[in-house]
């Protein structure tokens, strides 16, 4: 798990006069899954685009499997865009053989892997198909076994979940998991802060080209300081909008669930005493900062602490 | 396989796989062929709509002797042809005859009447009226006027004691040839097969230029649009993606043209030939092995240029609708020389012909017309071929750079100005 794959030192890229990622450094481990979380516009895309080799950064340094970045370190990459893209008129056969082709496999290899993995994701008989003509879930999982296709050794997905249905999505979740067994590294770009919670060992989340918070999971959530405390209840808890904000925030709120966070001085036993006279407490947990909030917390900061301009 | 290649056969594969392909590749000579059999056929064979024309003739002997012209001494394929469908018929001039028949004209059950006034043999400055529906009607006009003439001409010939016949023997035996003088030899040639030639092959390569220029373009806008682009162009750099789609169409290209140009030659040969036995003129043009070469290599090298350039505007645009202003020029470019042509092959060797063929984007076009109807000098087709390998060169350094861009630049439409500015920066 110790030698990086990828390492990004002062990378920037700039369109124009939009300067898209603002020279960020991060590493990402073998054989870990990397989260490359953050809101919209904020770098992620123009930053996979520099590690899969689609474009150059304006300066800084990309290491690739302990090397400058090369061109033929493409062929040990696989890409899933957020834009899934495949071509409309080619058969599904045909589509992975002239992309997987493109990768550097031979004919022979490229038959086998692609009955494997048509196989495994239960489109075999979809095979001669046009792409036009399947569902989009269907496409959906096309596009994923191109990803695979060359047994790529740094995998780069971008909401890989997107289109698919609960069970696929499970599926492409445990396909995940298992290349990471096989010492293979993920790249994970996503919204969907359940499967980062997940799937990811690291994170890093960028917000405006810049890099706002980095490293393993675990460690971010024990270093945030915060008290969150996750309940189960029966009840009205409509009176706790009056306890004030000095004493908690709701984070997460279901019927009978909620997520609080206690601030200081107030102490987690000190909330029980409040609460239970009011519901019927059926769980009191202290809990971990989800890695939603964290993210959101990073943000929150960076727009408290940014300059004011006009 | 190196990445290009691979590219290139796919795409090469994709158009000849296609069901489109092979119909115009063999439906395409047929139409061409149906386009130059047809009209000879129907100019052959009567149509069936005969046209008539009454001659009132005050003269009392020309409208007989055109009646008699026009059905035993028609010679030529031109007369042949009118022969059949044009109809003379005399009528004594009498009182009412005229208004009658101008009633029937106008009504149209006739095509025409010719008037014949009685001073036409004696009186030089006498006027024939030919009075029709129709005044387009150029064919039977022409017709009209040319036997009106030949009989008038006869009858005056006779009145002076001359026999038209020994006129006729004088005419007869009066050859002239044309023969294409070449530094190496003097053939016997027929300019105007030889133009003809080099219209039909010109505009093959136009028609081939401006069809695959806009498939080429389509085929960057759909993997653009279909956003398959980002998956390829993690794979392989654009610079391969855009030689690789290039030459792998321009294979396909090349064998539906070569399919195209073997049978155009074997259909012009029959054609020719059966017109050269009809008019017992040699009309056969010398197309030497040599010239098919030309047009293979400037089919190549054209095609290498346009294409590129194609390309280059379809990584601009996300809609085929996009491209319709911004590949204006490059259409110009073809158009431009294609217009051109007709003077160039009347004057091939001038100055302004010479210069403007050994423009680049006109050399595929002006130069290959100047080689078929009067082989310009070596040193002239070596330097255009140059200045075309030049150019190809060029346009794929300044494709690449706008492909490059062009390809991942979503959700806005781009000036030229802006993809000047990625030429220069990228």
């Amino acid at each position: 798990m110790s030698n990086p794959i990828l390492t990004l030192e002062d990378v920037a890229k700039s369109y124009g006069r939009t300067q898209a990622v603002k020279g960020i450094s991060l590493t990402v481990p073998q054989g870990s899954i990397y989260g490359l979380l953050g809101p919209n516009g904020a770098g992620k895309t123009s930053t996979i685009r520099m590690i899969t080799g689609i474009t150059l950064p304006d300066r800084g340094v990309l290491q690739l499997f302990g090397e400058p970045q090369r061109e033929e370190h493409q062929n040990r990459i696989g890409y899933m865009p957020e834009e899934r893209g495949l071509y409309k008129k080619l058969t599904v056969r045909d589509q992975l053989e002239y992309l997987g082709s493109l990768k550097g496999m031979n004919t022979a290899a490229l038959k086998t892997a692609i009955d494997v993995w048509l196989r495994r994701f239960e489109i075999r008989s979809w095979e001669q198909k046009k792409t036009s003509d399947l569902s989009k879930g269907m496409q959906q999982k096309v596009q994923f076994i191109l990803t695979l296709l060359h047994d790529p050794d740094l995998l780069v997905l971008d909401e890989p979940l997107t289109g698919l249905d609960p069970v696929n999505a499970e599926l492409v979740n445990e396909v995940i998991l298992e290349l990471r067994g096989r010492g293979k590294t993920i790249i994970l770009s996503t919204h969907r802060m359940e499967q980062v919670e997940q799937l990811c060992d690291e994170i890093a989340l960028m917000n405006e080209g810049s890099i706002v918070l980095a490293g393993k999971v675990r460690e971010l959530k024990s270093r945030s300081g915060r008290t969150l405390i996750s309940i189960r209840f029966s009840g009205d808890a409509g009176f706790l909008t009056t306890v004030g904000e000095e004493k908690l925030t709701i984070l997460e709120r279901t019927p009978n669930e909620m997520l609080l966070e206690v601030k200081p001085p107030e102490r987690p036993s000190e909330l029980l005493q409040l609460l239970a006279p009011h519901l019927d407490i059926q769980k009191w947990e202290i809990v971990e900062p989800p890695i939603k909030e964290l993210f959101l917390e990073a943000i929150r900061e960076r727009i408290e602490t940014a300059p004011i301009t006009a | 396989m190196h990445k290009t290649l691979i590219v290139a056969r796919h795409e090469f594969l994709l158009k000849v796989r296609s069901r489109a392909f092979k119909i115009m590749t063999f439906i395409g000579p047929v139409l061409l062929g149906a386009m130059i059999v047809l009209p000879a056929y129907f100019a052959a064979t009567s149509s069936g709509d005969v046209r008539h024309v009454v001659i009132l003739d005050s003269t009392g002997t020309i409208a007989q002797s055109m009646v008699k012209a026009s059905k035993d001494t028609a010679t030529g394929f031109l007369a042949k042809q009118l022969e059949s469908d044009i109809a003379l018929k005399s009528v004594q001039p009498g009182p009412g005859v005229q208004d009658s028949l101008e009633r029937r004209v106008a009504s149209k059950a006739l095509t025409g009447y010719l008037v014949i006034p009685a001073n036409a043999i004696s009186d030089s400055s006498s006027t024939a009226e030919f009075k029709l529906h129709n005044p387009s009607d150029f064919r039977t006009i022409a017709f009209l006027k040319d036997a009106y003439l030949t009989a008038v001409r006869n009858a005056k010939l006779q009145a002076r004691g001359i026999e038209p016949s020994l006129v006729a023997n004088l005419e007869s035996g009066v050859h002239l040839e044309t023969i294409k003088v070449t530094a190496a030899s003097e053939t016997k040639d027929n300019g105007e097969a030889g133009m003809i030639m080099a219209f039909i092959t010109v505009f093959l390569l136009y028609l081939t230029l401006v069809l695959y220029g806009a498939q080429i373009m389509n085929s960057v806008i759909e993997e653009k649009s279909s956003r398959v682009i980002e998956i390829t162009a993690s794979s392989v750099r654009p610079f391969q993606l855009l030689v690789g789609k290039v030459v792998g169409v321009a294979g396909a290209a090349l064998i539906q043209v070569g399919v195209w140009a073997i049978m155009l030659a074997l259909l012009t040969t029959v054609g020719l030939t059966a017109a050269s036995a009809i008019l017992g003129t040699g009309i056969l043009p010398s197309v030497s092995p040599f010239m098919f070469l030309y047009f293979v290599l400037f089919f190549i090298l054209g095609f290498l240029i346009y294409a590129t350039l194609y390309a280059a505007i379809g990584s601009t645009a996300e809609s085929a609708s996009d491209v319709q202003q911004i590949s204006m020029p490059v259409v110009m470019l073809l158009v431009i020389p294609f217009i051109l042509l007709q003077g160039i092959i009347r004057n091939p060797s001038s100055t302004k012909s010479v210069i403007l063929s050994l423009i680049p984007f006109f050399s595929p076009i002006l130069m290959l017309g100047r080689i078929f109807t009067e082989t310009p000098p070596w040193w002239q087709i070596a330097l255009a071929v140059a200045l075309m390998v030049g150019t190809f060169f060029g346009c794929l350094w300044v494709a690449a750079r706008i492909y490059r861009v062009g390809i991942l630049m979503y959700g806005k439409k781009f000036k030229l100005s802006e993809i000047a500015k990625w030429v220069r920066y990228s």
